[in-house]
């Protein structure tokens, strides 16, 4: 299969306050980025704290719109969309980040929350409803629970609701920008088995982001690690780990804490 | 000079029975059940579990930094002294100089209008009396001590500097006065790998040249494995296995144990499903009767739910000093359950 996302140097500068109120401090936090991501796999992107890969991820999906560069996302370049066109771009990209306790509404119940994107795409009431039982059911959640509002929900749960909220557009590509740095290694676990699952049932493609490097190693297809603003090092997920070209790609993976002792393309 | 807890020369500090409850609005919140911790001088002791198991609860006990909502019992022996039972002016005596503590966020101990350096001076001041200018000097070995640049560092303020770097500050007060133990609670958790891993070797050369005895608080299995001697594991306030790491991670003895290695992402798993562990860590206020973890145990039966498995050696012969908290530990066959 071909790919799903191209992303051709792609910059996107922030203005920070300067230390002296009246010089804006310029931050390249992206810096001339290209990537390609494949139909329906997963690309790992890793990088120290402040590297950029947030605001990459908001750049791709032109929620902050890049200062410079080029992104097609299934075939839509969201710079060239009338409004309508970019409401269906919105719908095929999706966005899960991370902290499952702030992203619901605290006041509407998990339904609902699951159910707004739907009105928005005009769904009727019954279809609304029907669909929303069936996104609950698919991320793991009892339909009983539906009137139930997020503060009655653990982490885990919180996190399943906001996936299936995603799910309620019909994305094909979804980034995952640290979604589940914040639970616990067994629900952590539900929630990779759920992606990963889901990935095959809806041919979904991932940009999957985490500081986790284990993590990323076990599930992405392609790794990309990102340093100031740049991608060092790009490659098949195997070939990253095992053989890295970027000095500070392989101090990375050198480093990482190891549970197992096999070393994918080492043994 | 205390003498050391009976039969154990390197033990510095023996937590027994440990239990804490807060007083609550649905009854008592039992946090801590009765936790058996023995820390010896120059080595590392982990202590993990998932969230809410009580790992920041039992080291807080040891360091008199609980609430007053709540109660503990048991012995927290330092030496033959019970912290438990310690006026809370001796307490302070203790802490921060023979008992010191590294916490997540470092800008928790860190007085943002102070300059790094007088803060440093400051544990010094406090605790060994001696004057300003000498304080200030040793706070600057020290600083360079933890590799960061002291002559600098020193006339920084906090926000001047990363989180790695106020970690280092962090470690360095808090080994000021060389502490026999420390306790870092999820030290490295807000740091970035390269850094958590810069982290981990100072804390390491801490527990080399100064023999400090560290309590290590994760729930990082990967990190724990290389980094501590010992481990215990943590589950609804109880501890359900303790081992050394080696043994630990090369065949868990406890069902919990075992599922949480097993549900562990690594790159040797590509392709393979994580087991994780169905349903959640139970509530404090309704911890299940029996064994807590049986609701979400694989090999749970009538016995776990009405008897509470005690923490045991193990009667296999083969293992020494292991020890865990199941009813059918010695059924667990550590290939079946781990790899499947
Ligand atoms: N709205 C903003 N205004 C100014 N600077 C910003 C803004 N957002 C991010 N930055 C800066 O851009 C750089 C990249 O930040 P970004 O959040 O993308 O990093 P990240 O790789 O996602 O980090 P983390 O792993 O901590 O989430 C950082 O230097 C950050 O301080
Ligand atoms: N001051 C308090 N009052 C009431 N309950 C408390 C208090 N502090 C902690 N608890 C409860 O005690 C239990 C153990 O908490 P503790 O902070 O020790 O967890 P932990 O193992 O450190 O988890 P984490 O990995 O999330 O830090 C939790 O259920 C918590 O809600
Ligand atoms: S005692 Fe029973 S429920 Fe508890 S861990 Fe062992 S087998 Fe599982
Ligand atoms: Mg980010
Ligand atoms: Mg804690």
């Amino acid at each position: 299969m071909g790919e799903l996302v191209r992303v051709e140097g792609l910059s996107k500068v922030h203005y920070a306050a300067g230390l002296l109120k009246r010089r804006a401090r310029v931050v390249r936090a992206v810096d001339d980025v290209s990537l390609a991501i494949r139909h329906n796999t997963i690309l790992g992107l890793v990088g120290e704290s402040g590297s950029g890969k947030s605001t990459l991820a908001r750049a791709m999906l032109y929620l902050d719109p890049p200062t410079a560069g080029s992104v097609i996302i299934d075939g839509l370049d969201p710079a060239a969309l009338s409004r309508s066109q970019m409401r269906q771009f919105r719908h095929r990209a999706q966005i899960v980040v991370q902290d499952p306790y702030a992203a619901l509404n605290p006041r509407l119940s998990i339904a609902a929350s699951v159910a707004e994107g739907l009105r928005n795409r005009g769904f009727p009431r019954r279809a609304r409803e029907r669909r929303v039982a069936e996104l609950l059911e698919m991320v793991g959640i009892a339909s009983r629970r539906a009137r139930d509002n997020p503060q009655q929900f653990s982490g885990g749960q919180r996190q399943r609701v906001i996936i299936a909220r995603a799910l309620a557009m019909d994305p094909r590509f979804l980034i995952l920008d640290e979604p589940v740095s914040s639970l616990d290694v067994s629900i952590q676990a539900q929630i990779i088995n759920l992606l990963l699952d889901l990935k095959q049932r809806l041919a979904l493609t991932y940009l999957f982001i985490s500081h986790d490097l284990n993590l990323v190693a076990y599930m992405s297809d392609a790794i990309a690690v990102m340093k100031d603003g740049r991608i060092v090092e790009m490659g098949d997920a195997a070939e990253v780990i095992a053989q890295p070209h970027d000095p500070y790609t392989q101090m990375l993976f050198d480093n990482a804490p190891r549970l197992l002792d096999v070393r994918p393309g080492r043994i | 000079m205390e003498s050391t807890p009976r039969g154990d020369p390197a033990a510095v500090l023996r937590l027994e029975a440990l239990t804490v409850s807060f007083t609550g609005n649905g009854g008592p919140i039992r946090a801590v059940r009765g936790v058996d911790i023995t820390l010896q001088a120059a080595s590392v002791h982990a202590l993990v579990g998932e969230s809410g198991a009580g790992k920041s609860v039992s080291a807080k006990a040891v360091l008199g930094l609980l609430p007053r909502s709540a109660t503990c019992g048991g012995r927290i022996l330092f030496h033959d002294t019970d912290l438990l039972s310690l006026p809370a002016r001796s307490l302070r005596a203790i802490r921060g100089k023979r008992i010191a503590m590294v916490f997540q966020q470092p800008d928790k101990h860190l007085n943002p209008t102070m300059r790094v350096g007088s803060q440093v001076a400051e544990v010094l001041r406090y605790h060994n009396g001696i004057e300003r200018r000498e304080a200030l000097l040793q706070a600057r070995s020290l600083l360079d001590m933890v590799e960061l640049n002291g002559r600098e560092v020193l006339r920084s303020f906090p926000h001047e500097l990363s989180g790695g770097m106020k970690q280092r500050v962090a470690i360095a007060s808090a080994i000021a006065c060389r502490p026999e133990v420390l306790i870092a609670d999820e030290p490295t958790t807000a740091l970035d790998a390269t850094i958590q891993s810069q982290i981990l070797a100072l804390l390491d050369r801490v527990r080399r040249e100064l023999g400090t005895a560290i309590l290590f608080i994760s729930h990082d299995l990967p990190l724990v494995r290389g980094f501590a001697d010992d481990v215990s594991v943590l589950y609804a306030g109880r501890i359900v296995e303790q081992a050394t790491s080696r043994e630990l991670f090369s065949c868990a003895h406890h069902p919990y144990t075992d599922r949480l290695i097993a549900a562990t992402p690594d790159p040797a798993r590509r392709g393979e499903r994580l087991a994780a562990i169905r349903g959640s860590v139970p509530d404090p206020q309704d911890v299940p009767p029996g064994c807590a973890f049986a609701p979400r145990c694989p090999m749970a039966a009538d016995r776990c739910r009405v008897e509470v498995p005690l923490l045991r050696l193990s009667e296999n012969a083969d293992v020494s000093q292991r020890r865990s908290a199941c009813h059918f530990a010695e059924q667990l066959v550590c290939e079946g359950l781990h790899n499947g």
